[in-house]
């Protein structure tokens, strides 16, 4: 069993943590990879715009761009840690128009300070989450039929207390938290950037980042190593629902109401997103940096697309085909994992 | 039950070494109506290496499974050190000192050998991992087994060797007192089989005590202190490894002498029923050439990943050829797929009956019509009349123990399933069966009856290829032996050449 192994027994200082196998070991990595080959997608398609269009490297296109793509960030970072554990989150996109509308409803109708009416928006959010847990977690539905449920009681429920068309009567400081800054930043970016820190922190430095792999890895050897695995998978939905509501918050904030139908299609963004960042459709594999990334091309791309005067219904064709390129990358990536497995 | 020649369960001993580290009395385990345990008995000491032996179905899973309280037993006792303890769950089991290294690899691929190692023990502080600290420990219980594995490979990336002792590392940085190795050997090389083993009496020497699962007899008793031996739920025997030999460990574990069992004369014909010429494939075979007579048993053994399924799903047509020849004999110029290949009369019973061979949803009469439509359908449409009494037909010559044909499948035992299966390709009659693994899961009741199904196919002149894992199966029935090794052929034994030791030889490659 030592034959094959060249490496010598190693310390933990840092040059240790560069060396040349220990590199090797990070590239061997699906993940890193996809990571690697994003990056390269998303500095051609960056140079490749700011030379199409004029617009494209200006300042304020670029802000926008990034103030876009928060929303969808947030959601991401949170989804991403579901599905590398094995599951999957189509709620989301419901649970912004969920978050939105309770919050604006709370300011406009019980006159709660924003503050709070913020906060229970958020709560919505994580209870829409605990309802997916329950589910997926208690009652082993599959999470795509449990959370496709739920993302139909969600905008169901939101119509509802809305009464079918957008809060009337919030105060106009509800828009300030989409449209202010803190310094030159928009606010929605700081937001986003301290929620993903929050959550690389939790991916790489924590228990449940570690056991979140596990669970979605090897389910069976999860189980059988002692580790909570149903207690990880309802902590990340719970957390997917808060980080949803969060997000729901910032795109009802942009609009100044509660709009039942914000978030359409929100749950598609944020999943080709995570897709494209290479999270693994059946668990164990997906970075939250790579969904990130993820992000970013999807952004880039749109904000390309209109201003090279593409119009919506081409731009939907384009993201379909970034969704099923993705997973087809995906999938090639897993069958040469599985002949390294099988080796 | 008598347990010659040893000490049979009693109070702890002294101390320093033979105290009884674990004693389990009486224990049975039903699933579905099936007994899988019904009353077996187990004791082990520190530092010693006890073997678990018996058949497919014996139980020995069963009882490993309660052992690491992966399931709980319908009644009896463990007792570790003299206290007796429930074993709820993993973690109770843990605590307890107990580690289990299941036969499937119990490694989470994406993580690295020292996360893999240290998984579900993390240090840990409010929640944020601690473990850079555990690097150390980690190296020194891979050292204690003299592995050399870079800790930050991944787990995906390594031999199954090396797998096998990250594995053990794992529970003795768990610091285990008793280990239990389920199959630990099945896909091992020679050389990887002497480096466990030498890392297993070590273990032995530091007072562990260890509960060896192996098919391998031989490898069984050389390296194991006493052997019990399980059959169909219950232990009927612990001996002590010095003082058996296999040949009397196989009667125990079939509680009748082996040859009984098997056929004696051979039904071969003359002429030739396939031909394989120089195939390979995609999925690791290659220069694989064999021909196989009318009436014969050719058995095909290898170890694991040494192509065995691999060639049968070939020959079925379900994996493409890349190269060379298969001509059976009668069989159309057409596309080699599994529909054509079943319609030209092959029948296939693969390995893993519940994945691969039943809808265990469906009823017997929809399981065993389902390989050929044609004998009872016209014009598309079924008819039924016909299909049952087909059915009914079969279900008596394969002697099916069941309520009524339209029972669900997977409600009956693993015998009744695969004589299911087998009956399914007796339909409309086959002239050549390829049966891989026929007998796992099975017990010995309906073993003995498939073997005698396999005679009387081969009577009336079908030619069957025997894929086992198996030793006394193959070597019991088949008039010629094909030993496979690495997706090649590596020998052919006629049947007064192969002893079970020859085999075992020629599967690890080495030269005959």
């Amino acid at each position: 069993m030592t034959q094959l192994n060249e490496a010598a027994p190693q310390g933990t200082g840092l040059a240790d943590t560069l060396s040349r196998s220990n590199l090797q070991n990070w590239f061997t990595k699906p993940t890193s990879k996809s990571l690697v080959m994003n990056v390269g997608i998303l500095i051609v398609l960056s140079i490749w715009l700011s030379f199409a269009t004029t617009q494209f490297a200006s300042s304020e296109n670029l802000t926008n761009v990034i103030r876009q793509i928060s929303f969808v960030g947030i959601a991401a970072c949170a989804v991403t840690p579901v599905m590398v554990a094995g599951g999957l989150d189509l709620s989301v996109g419901s649970i912004v128009a969920v978050a939105g509308v309770t919050a604006a409803t709370f300011t406009a109708q019980a006159q709660w300070p924003l503050v709070w009416a913020f906060v229970v928006g958020i709560i919505a959010g994580g209870v829409v989450g605990g309802l997916n847990a329950c589910l997926v977690v208690g009652m082993k539905i599959n999470p795509v039929i449990a959370t496709l449920g739920t993302m139909y009681i969600g905008r169901g429920l939101a119509n509802v207390v809305a009464g079918g068309s957008p809060v009337t009567g919030v105060p106009l400081e509800f828009n300030d938290l989409a449209t202010s800054f803190l310094g030159s930043i928009p606010t929605p970016v700081v937001i986003f950037v301290v929620i993903a820190v929050v959550m690389l922190v939790m991916e790489r430095k924590t228990v449940l980042g570690r056991w979140t792999i596990a669970s979605g890895g090897n389910q069976e050897a999860a189980n059988l190593s002692g580790i909570p695995v149903n207690r990880t998978r309802v902590i990340l939905y719970i957390v997917s629902g808060l980080a949803a509501g969060i997000a729901g918050i910032l795109i009802n904030s942009r609009v100044a109401t509660g709009d039942p139908t914000s978030g359409a299609g929100f749950e598609f963004d944020v999943i080709v997103a995570v897709v494209l960042g290479g999270t693994a459709i059946t668990g164990g594999q997906g970075t939250i940096l790579g969904s990130i990334i993820g992000v970013l091309i999807v952004g880039v791309l749109n904000n390309g697309l209109n201003l090279l005067g593409v119009s919506t219904f081409y731009q939907n064709i384009v993201e379909g085909a970034v969704l099923i390129f993705a997973v087809g990358i995906d999938e090639v990536f897993r069958r040469t994992w599985r002949s390294i497995l099988r080796r | 039950m008598a347990i010659p020649g040893t000490a049979s369960v009693g109070p702890v001993m002294d101390s320093t070494g033979g105290g009884c580290l674990l004693a389990v009395e009486g224990l049975t385990k039903r699933y579905d109506g099936v007994h899988a345990l019904r009353g077996a008995d187990l004791s082990v000491r520190s530092g010693e290496i006890h073997a678990l032996l018996g058949e497919n179905g014996a139980g020995k899973s069963t009882l490993i499974k309660a052992l690491a309280g992966a399931i709980k037993p319908d009644s009896g006792t463990i007792m570790v050190r003299g206290q007796p303890v429930e074993l709820g769950t993993r973690t109770d089991s843990m605590r307890r000192g107990i580690s289990v290294i299941f036969q499937h690899a119990n490694l989470v691929p994406q993580l690295t050998v020292a996360q893999n190692i240290v998984l579900g023990g993390e240090r840990r502080r409010l929640g944020f991992l601690r473990d850079d600290g555990q690097r150390e420990s980690v190296q020194g219980v891979l050292a204690k087994l003299g592995a050399n594995i870079d800790l930050n490979r991944t787990a995906a990336s390594l031999r199954s060797g090396e797998r096998q002792l990250v594995e053990i590392a794992r529970a003795l940085l768990q610091r285990a007192h008793l280990l239990i190795l389920d199959e630990p050997t099945a896909s091992l090389g020679i050389e990887d089989v002497e480096n466990l083993h030498r890392a297993l009496l070590d273990l032995r020497e530091s007072g562990m005590g260890i509960i060896y699962v192996s098919h391998r007899l031989e490898e069984v008793l050389s390296v194991s202190d006493r052997i019990t031996v399980l059959r169909d739920g219950t232990t009927v025997g612990t001996r002590l490894a010095s003082e058996s030999s296999t040949a009397d460990v196989i009667n125990l574990m079939l509680g009748r002498d082996a040859s009984h069992v098997f056929r004696k004369s051979s039904d071969a014909r003359e002429s030739v029923v396939l031909k394989v010429t120089d195939v390979a494939t995609a999925t690791g075979l290659s220069g694989v050439s064999f021909e196989l007579h009318a009436g014969e048993i050719l058995g095909v053994f290898g170890l694991l990943g040494s192509g065995r399924t691999e060639l049968a799903r070939a020959l079925f047509g379900a994996d493409p050829v890349r190269s060379g020849s298969i001509e059976m004999q009668g069989e159309a110029d057409r596309k080699r797929t599994p529909y054509n290949v079943a319609r030209s009369g092959i029948g296939l019973v693969p390995e893993e009956r519940s994945a691969q061979a039943l809808f265990s949803q469906l009823s017997i009469i929809d399981n065993m019509t389902s390989g050929r439509p044609w004998l009872y359908s016209r014009f598309g449409f079924i008819r039924s009349r016909r299909r049952r009494e087909l059915v009914d037909d079969m279900s008596r010559r394969v002697r099916l123990k069941a309520a009524s044909m339209g029972q669900i499948v997977s409600t009956l035992s693993g015998g009744n399933q695969q004589k299911v299966v087998l009956g399914r390709w007796m339909l409309g009659g086959s002239r050549i069966l390829i049966l891989d693994d026929p007998t796992v899961g099975v017990d010995i009741g309906a073993k003995v009856e498939i073997y005698r199904l396999i005679s009387e196919l081969t009577a009336d002149g079908t030619a069957v290829l025997l894929l086992s894992s198996e030793l006394p199966e193959v070597v019991g029935l088949s008039d010629r032996i094909m030993v496979m090794f690495r997706g090649c052929v590596r020998t052919i034994f006629d049947r007064p050449g192969a002893t079970e030791e020859a085999l075992l030889r020629a599967a690890h490659g080495e030269a005959a």
